[in-house]
């Protein structure tokens, strides 16, 4: 499930060859990034989740079997991270949230981004993880389930729910404080 | 707004760009701290603390100790970690996760909680002989730790008097029992501008 090139640069890796390593992590950094940013909406923690995702992943390089792709991998230790991130934000103090929010605003690239991403920051996680999946990431709701290990009916449930309300929020019904 | 139209708008939100730069020098920073960690030859520690345990299942590796490591003298583990500057630089990496950075003879560990609920109460510091074993734990009040062969709770009270309770078990300054007598007990309060770090935005 892993291409020759990446085949042969986990082999190398697990021996301890480290620009070897660093291939890997140059192959799927944009990837892991770009999630880390859909599911935090901060550039600066997206950065640290990231950097977190491919330490785990160094780790537990033994483990992978190669029975899963290991962009599929990796991208469920990433995912797994974002969705813990997201208990530690909730206890963050409201200082503290406004100061990511003020950053995701600082980084967002323009106006229709931005918006976006604050909606997306008012889902429960789970329910963006779902948009996040599905939508940006082109995933179907099977492979989605299997990604964040639920039934792809409850999958499929809270995408509908995560439409309605990104619907409400991003037509004006629905203020985005 | 229809399904199709949702979806449509939400494709067009672009993340962030970053410079060239980023892209390639964040593979050597990863590699960079994977070494080091390597280097250090940290590793989860091997025992599991009872109740407490169940929210500490996530031992990290720690950043940059093969710096301090160098520095410290090899049986000088007390005063290394009681200077502070170990558990400034977890207490930031892990803010409200750090129960207990625990030296021992297979090295440095760290021993986290999965969410950040750690109180900041002040740090403690132990030194518990077990005949030849010997540990040195850094930890907070309310914490526990391994105490020979058995799981105690580190406590500390207004006056800083530090205790150890276990089941069958007291231990402070100026009493004990329930201790084997090749146990010997080290325990203070470190000060508070030594162990306090400035809170920083959690990962």
């Amino acid at each position: 499930m892993v291409t020759e090139d990446e085949g042969i640069l986990i082999a190398r890796s697990r021996s301890g060859d480290w620009e070897a390593f660093a291939g890997l992590i140059r192959m799927h950094q944009r990837m892991i990034h770009s999630l880390a940013y859909r599911m935090s909406g901060s550039a600066a923690d997206a950065e640290d989740l990231a950097q977190e995702t491919f330490i785990r992943a160094y780790r537990a390089l033994d483990s992978y079997r190669g029975g899963a792709k290991f962009s599929s991998w990796l991208y469920r230790i990433a995912l797994n991270l974002c969705l813990r991130w997201r208990r530690l934000e909730i206890r963050r103090g409201a200082a503290d949230r406004e100061w990511a929010r003020a950053g995701a605003r600082d980084t967002a690239p323009d106006a229709r981004s931005e918006r976006v991403q604050e909606a997306l920051l008012m889902l429960p996680p789970k329910q963006r993880a779902a948009v996040v999946l599905t939508v940006f990431d082109g995933m179907s709701h099977s492979e989605a389930a299997t990604m964040l290990g639920c039934p792809e009916a409850t999958l499929s449930w809270r995408l509908f729910a995560a439409r309605q309300r990104l619907a409400s929020l991003l037509s004006g019904h629905e203020s985005i404080p | 707004m229809n399904p199709r139209e949702l979806d449509k708008y939400l494709r067009e939100a672009r993340v962030p760009e970053r410079p060239d730069d980023y892209w390639s020098e964040f593979p050597s920073r990863v590699v960079g701290r994977a070494r080091t960690e390597r280097v250090a030859g940290i590793r989860p520690a091997p025992w599991r603390l009872g109740a407490a345990a169940a929210l500490a299942a996530a031992f990290g590796l720690v950043l940059g100790f093969a710096l301090w490591h160098r520095h410290a003298a090899p049986g000088d583990a007390y005063g290394s970690l009681r200077d502070g500057r170990v558990l400034r630089e977890l207490q930031t990496r892990y803010p409200g996760r750090l129960q207990a950075i625990i030296q021992d003879g297979s090295g440095l560990h760290t021993q986290l909680s999965d969410s950040a609920d750690v109180s900041a109460s002040d740090p403690i510091l132990l030194e518990i002989r077990d005949g030849k074993d010997r540990r040195v734990v850094v930890t907070f009040s309310g914490q526990l730790v391994r105490c020979g062969d058995r799981n105690v709770m580190v406590l500390s009270d207004l006056g800083g008097q530090v205790m150890l309770v276990g089941d069958g078990f007291f231990w402070s300054r100026q009493a004990s029992s329930g201790l084997a007598d090749v146990v010997h007990i080290r325990a203070e309060r470190i000060p508070n501008e030594l162990g306090r770090s400035k809170p920083s935005p959690p990962l």
